[in-house]
């Protein structure tokens, strides 16, 4: 975050702009500079990808101090005085966005753009509005751009790398590189491939010894050698692929557990953004299926295609080296063996792809068939549901036998190719002997036709192993991208360690958003005293939630500061900060692990005695003995086998043994019995004592006890006092809150009166 | 629901007449990928302040204002020939023609992204949020066709 600057200044200031990748001062397109006086020196400006008329071209806005001029290709030219305009506005179209002027009882539209362009708008939008009021304009640190700023091209995802910029032979190195650590062993993994494939040579020389000297040459007593070689020769090549195989899986394995393992402690630290913006399958698919993509071709794609790449060129120079001519014959069949590999897979990657998307439809049938079972049946639809699965089913079943057969026809078209040079070479070796005119005998034939099988045989699955290499790759590449996200933490080169925090905090004049875009908290100041308790009260969607987040760090603010006990909240040591905030949520989690596990999760060394005390200020205490296993009993995936209230009771033990100075409540009694709430509201004023709270309650009553109720609407806080001083407001926002609630909660009475 | 007596256009915004006031609306499809017919009229607030199953019996010069306020709201973007789909890495790179002019986008996930709406009507959603729809894969050139049937 740079320092507020104050505009105006020196124009010069724009230069600003630059870092974000020129995106907030882009000059204007050469098509559109007609419309433009020469002498208008914008500060800041943007091109849409949008033009006048809807269509795919181009508008430009730029704005210096004074005014904003925005210019499209259909000639329309908006130039305002920013001294008349009273606001910007994004609005959100259907499939684009559009940036307004709003003046006094007037509105402009000054550009339309496309989702690409959501960020930068957004942030343009800010700009002008900072502009127009002369205030300081603050730039972020970076844009998410949807499009890459070097190429242009599209990005997979906002923010991603460009995968058009990045080279393949970079993925490669930063592959090769994992195995720095296991040279040695890599140097052992090549030479056993390599004696591997020499052992393999040997054989057919055998035939052509045993066919040459002893069968012809008569030299009898030479066939026990000849023989003893050949075996030797098949033992050790069998001996050495056995090492390489054995090697190889270690290996590959091993750098695979290291990439899992980076992966792991990569995804805690990575920022709650990242988390937020990807769905949690994807980064577990990244961790398990990607890292095993990558390790099936490391273990075997790799030897594989290194084994058949050595064994094919020394095979090559030794059919020469036997005679030319008869290995120009062998070489006939190759081209049409490679082109076809490569022809054939270019089908079949598609027909893989329709396979897995037609599987993937199958098996979300499937499951909404058995999961939404109950309502097909209340429905009477069983028979459409039935319909849908066997359209699928059958959908699925074309394409599985099209592969197959596509697959077969493929082995066949080889074989008949593989034959035609082994049918070649007898004929022509056999005439030339026959002949006599070339020096070739029999046992070259032989060794020709030995070599032939281990020849042919890997080069229709070359093909094949690049296709394999490129999905390697593309999993080296994800994995590499998630590798390559910032973690969370400290701007700062040294982080401040504090030592305990009294529990001041304040906020000056912070604003946030999640999404580029989406200003969630639009300017907040708030001071909150060592020791009180804060009640943040508004509608869901207002910001509270957010101010939560802020405080816990999970995120920084866009603009503005957060102190604690004067500090500025970027520079202290996150995990030293994280270890004195405590947080109970509306939904606590819960590992999978006993009672006395979770409570003593922030400190695993903590003494019983302290846990069963944390315990019974949370009056977890008795229904934990009551258990079977006691303190001992296992929780289940998530906390499944304890109820909504009794997780949220082991959270606030666990937030008491932890001993925050700084407390957070997340809605902490929502969704419990009045009984239950009850007790929780015991064990959480037990937890509040001495510390400073910040609480969030859907039921207004529940924060009571708080020293000073905070109202946020809109991202801004709009009342602050006591529940007294609150409710004497006329008209005013808390007051009409309590109001709406007490009516829901007489119809509630009513209604459970009803019941009864 | 109110009755709607007149609907008017000024300053870039579409207002409605109701009861003796003016209430400044914008206009929505109800259906907005499978039937652009009915439509509503929300105020600023998102209340409904009229929704209308026929449009096209409006009065002309009604209906043209909101044709106008639909034209300005809807961006929507059909594909209407299909140059070439890249993979890269995983992701799918189209390059098309629309009816809005030549553009590129990129594609992930097509089982997420790609709503078939019918038989041969889909939409495609690009990583970005972009939404490109093929009303009819029949009425594209062969090749378009192949492209689609290779990729998605």
């Amino acid at each position: 975050m740079t320092e507020p600057r104050t505009v105006p200044a020196d124009p010069s200031d724009r230069i600003d702009g630059h870092r974000l990748d020129g995106a907030l001062t882009t000059p204007v397109p050469a098509e559109l500079a007609a419309n433009v006086p020469s002498s208008f020196r914008p500060w800041y400006s943007i091109t849409s990808d949008l033009g006048g008329n809807g269509r795919f071209g181009r508008s430009w806005i730029g704005a210096d101090d004074t005014r904003v001029l925005a210019v499209t290709d259909v000639g329309r030219t908006v130039e305002l005085a920013l001294a008349d305009l009273a606001d910007f506005r994004v609005d959100e179209l259907f499939g684009a966005s559009r940036l307004v002027a709003v003046g006094n009882g007037s509105e402009h539209v000054l550009a339309t753009y496309s989702r690409n362009l959501v960020a930068e708008f957004a942030l343009f939008a800010r700009i002008l509005d900072d502009l127009r009021k002369r205030e300081a304009v603050v730039l972020p640190e970076t844009l998410e751009r949807a499009t890459c700023a070097r190429c242009g091209a599209p990005l997979p995802e906002r923010g991603a790398t460009c995968p058009r910029c990045l080279s393949r032979s970079s993925i490669l190195k930063r592959l090769v590189a994992l195995l720095a650590p296991y040279r040695w062993q890599v140097v052992g993994l090549v030479a056993f491939a390599m004696l591997g494939v020499a052992a393999s040579m040997v054989p057919p020389l055998t035939y052509k010894m045993i066919a040459d000297r002893v069968l012809e040459g008569g030299n009898g007593d030479e066939l026990g050698l000849w023989v003893g070689v050949m075996l030797a020769a098949f033992l050790l090549g069998a001996a050495f692929q056995f090492l390489t195989s054995w090697a190889n899986a270690w290996l590959g394995s091993r750098i695979v557990a290291d990439l899992r393992a980076l992966l792991h402690a990569r995804a805690q630290r990575l920022h709650l953004r990242y988390h937020n913006r990807h769905e949690s399958g994807q980064l577990i698919g990244r961790v398990m299926s990607d890292t095993s993509d990558l390790r099936s071709f490391l273990i075997d794609g790799v030897p594989y295609f290194l084994v058949n790449l050595l064994s094919f060129v020394t095979i090559a120079v030794i059919l020469l080296v036997l005679d030319w001519r008869l290995a120009l014959l062998v070489f006939v069949p190759i081209p049409v063996l490679i082109l076809g590999g490569a022809s054939f897979w270019r089908r079949l990657m598609p027909m893989f792809h329709k396979h897995g998307n037609r599987r993937g439809r199958l098996h979300t049938i499937l499951g909404e068939s058995i999961r939404g079972v109950q309502t097909v049946k209340s429905l009477a639809q069983e028979r459409r549901r039935e319909t849908t699965f066997e359209g699928a089913n059958e959908q699925l079943f074309d394409v599985t036998v099209k592969v197959d057969r596509t697959f077969q026809g493929f082995y066949g078209t080889m074989s008949v190719m593989m034959a035609i040079g082994t049918v070649l070479v007898w004929y022509a070796g056999g005439d030339a002997i026959l002949r006599g005119t070339t020096g070739a005998g029999l046992g070259t034939l032989l060794a020709f036709v030995g070599y032939m099988a281990l020849f042919y045989g890997p080069l229709q699955w070359f093909s094949a192993v690049l296709n394999w290499a490129t999905n390697a790759l593309a999993a080296a590449e994800r994995i590499f991208a998630v590798l390559d996200q910032p973690e969370e933490g400290t701007t700062e080169a040294a982080p401040v360690t504090l030592g305990r925090v009294r529990g001041r905090i304040r906020f000056e004049r912070v604003r946030f958003s999640y999404e580029r875009g989406r200003e969630v908290i639009k300017g907040i100041d708030l001071e909150i005293r060592p020791g009180e308790m804060i009640g943040l009260v508004g509608k869901s969607g207002a910001g509270k939630s957010t101010i939560i987040n802020l405080i816990s760090r999970f995120y920084d603010p866009d603009s503005g500061e957060i102190t604690v006990d004067g500090v500025d909240l970027r520079t202290i040591d996150l995990v030293a900060w994280r270890q004195q905030v405590g947080i109970v949520m509306q939904t606590p989690y819960l590992f999978d692990a006993s009672i006395l596990d979770n409570i003593r999760y922030g400190d695993p060394t903590a003494p019983f005695e302290r846990v069963v005390a944390a315990a019974r200020a949370a009056r977890a205490h008795e229904f934990i003995s009551a258990k079977e296993d006691g303190y001992d009993t296992v929780v289940g995936d998530g906390g499944s086998s304890l109820s909504g209230g009794e997780r949220q009771r082991v959270a606030i033990a666990r937030a008491i043994l932890h001993d925050p100075p700084v407390l957070i409540l997340d809605e902490a009694t929502s969704a419990v019995d009045s009984e239950t709430e009850k007790q929780i509201q015991e064990a959480i004023a037990n937890l509040v004592r001495g510390r400073t709270t910040i609480a969030i309650a859907h039921r207004l009553a529940t924060l009571r006890n708080a020293d000073r109720l905070v109202v946020i609407e809109d991202g801004r806080i709009v009342e602050q006092g006591t529940h007294e001083e609150l409710l004497a407001i006329p008209d005013g926002v808390f007051a009409k809150l309590v109001r709406l609630q007490t009516d829901i909660n007489r119809l509630r009475a009513e209604q459970a009166a009803w019941h009864e | 629901m109110a009755r709607v007596d007149g609907l008017i256009s000024r300053n870039g915004r579409l207002f409605a007449q109701a009861e003796g006031g003016e209430v400044a609306v914008t206009v929505r499809y109800l259906r907005p990928l499978t039937s652009r017919t009915e439509i509503v009229l929300l105020d600023d607030k998102g209340r409904e302040v009229a929704t209308v199953m026929e449009p096209e019996a409006l009065p002309p010069e009604q209906r043209a204002a909101i044709d106008a306020a639909l034209k300005e709201r809807y961006h929507l973007v059909a594909i209407t020939k299909v140059r070439e789909v890249d993979v890269l890495f995983g992701t799918r790179y189209w390059s098309v023609e629309t009816d809005r002019g030549p553009r590129q986008f990129a594609l992930r996930e097509p089982g997420k992204n790609v709503t078939w709406l019918g038989e041969r009507h889909l939409v495609l959603r690009d990583t970005a949020g972009n939404r490109y729809e093929i009303p009819d894969t029949d009425k594209l050139d062969v090749r378009s066709r192949r492209w689609i049937a290779g990729s998605l």
